[in-house]
């Protein structure tokens, strides 16, 4: 019988792994408001993670922390090797790539972020603050929110995430989640020939969304991770056609309200307190559609549209 | 058996002359169009300028009628040009369950 780890687990918050291999690495981080300690039984997957989080690393786990665990295993019948990723004590992924580790640990955060943080109202969206106001580009996946979030940040901008828009309903503040923003492999030669150095960075593997690489947001901009407390004061719901001349044009409240309980992760939990909190957001913002092509023209376009 | 078993009927323009807008729902006006949300369902609808103005209109007394000529008023176009368009948004109100049976009805 292969040495196969014996999990069990006692609470959602204390998954204690039995009979795992020596040398698994175990590290915590606040990622904005996101704590999260990871354990690794593969050390590429450890020191990538450590490598791009190092700033916000913790001595101990903080509370509430999302636990997240890299197995090293076999499959029971052709006995490949393979990895899995858990959360909280649950089996999310099972890769055979040791290149996928990093991005399904990713993925494996963001989808407890969408179960276990009822604190925030959650939209699917890329977020920034620019000259003290919250922008938002709420999106489907694939629209390019995190390649306009990356060209944003290298203007100025500074960076709140790029997969969640996280609103405090008690203040309508954005709360800051800044992971390491994920760029998909179309994205590559819009940001090269916006001068970072993507052949510099790793290539990751995430499923069938192909291959992505991870970009620290200080890596485009010194002052991309200091934003100050916003509310949403521009809501830009954005899809990305290639070659297309940008274009922004206003929406109407409604229409915006609408739009956001699309994309929202967690409205089923709000319900009217949701429709409620959006309707406060979408009266104190301007809400427009913005169709991008070209990065930078698309950014220059989204800063002359917010006044910066 | 105590009460009374009522089969629930469809709402319809016909078999509800003077609906009603729904009480227990949530309500956003903005800009002059409105979110409405159904807790119940789980549902958002957005309402245009015009399907709210008709909508908010319809306290339970008020057929349609007397709505497209509300309507007809305020726009100042004449009651046969908003006839049709009154009743459509009507039937979709009702279909949708944002109207219910009037107060005589």
């Amino acid at each position: 019988m292969i040495g196969w780890p014996l999990q069990i687990v006692t609470s959602r918050q204390e998954a204690v792994v039995r009979g795992s291999r020596a040398g698994c690495d175990t590290a915590s981080f606040r990622i904005g408001v996101v704590p999260v300690t990871i354990r690794s039984d593969d050390e590429g997957a450890f020191r990538a993670f450590c490598d791009l989080y190092h700033e916000m690393r913790l001595e101990e786990p903080a509370p509430e922390s999302i636990d997240v665990r890299v197995r090293r295993t076999r499959n029971g019948k052709s006995l490949r090797r393979r990895y899995e990723v858990w959360a909280d004590g649950a089996r999310r992924f099972a890769v055979w790539d040791r290149r996928s580790i990093l991005p399904h640990m990713e993925w494996s955060i963001n989808w407890h972020i969408m179960l276990y943080l009822p604190r925030y109202y959650q939209v699917h969206a890329s977020a920034l603050e620019v000259g003290g106001a919250g922008v938002i580009f709420p999106a489907a996946p694939q629209s390019g929110k995190s390649t306009l979030a990356a060209g944003m940040v290298q203007r100025g901008a500074r960076y709140l995430s790029d997969e969640f828009a996280l609103i405090d309903p008690e203040t309508l503040e954005l709360a800051a989640y800044p992971k390491a923003l994920c760029i998909k492999e179309g994205s590559f030669s819009a940001l090269e020939a916006t001068g970072v150095k993507m052949a510099t960075l790793p290539v990751y593997l995430k499923g069938k969304k192909g291959a992505v690489r991870f970009i620290r947001p200080d890596f485009l901009s010194t002052s991309a991770t200091t934003p100050r407390p916003c509310r949403v004061g521009h809501i830009m719901f954005c899809r990305y056609r290639p070659g297309a001349t940008p274009e922004v044009r206003s929406i109407s409240r409604a229409d915006a309200l609408l739009r956001l309980a699309r994309q929202s992760f967690n409205f089923v939990k709000f319900r009217s307190a949701g429709v409620n909190l959006m309707a406060d957001v979408v009266r104190s913002a301007e809400c427009y559609e913005l169709t991008s092509g070209d990065l930078g023209r698309t950014c220059d376009l989204v800063l002359r549209t917010v006044g910066a | 058996m105590n009460g009374t078993c009522v089969s629930p009927r469809p709402l319809d323009a016909t078999s509800t002359p003077t609906p009603m807008r729904r009480r227990d729902v949530v309500l956003h006006e903005l800009d002059g169009e409105a979110v409405v949300y159904d807790e119940a369902i789980n549902t958002t609808y957005r309402l245009n300028g015009t399907a709210y103005f008709i909508w908010h209109a319809c306290d339970g007394l008020t057929d349609a009628g007397a709505v497209a000529r509300s309507l007809a008023e305020r726009y100042d176009v004449p009651v046969e040009a908003v006839s049709e368009d009154v009743a459509k948004t009507l039937a979709g109100l009702l279909e949708n369950g944002l109207l219910v049976a009037g107060k005589n009805e």
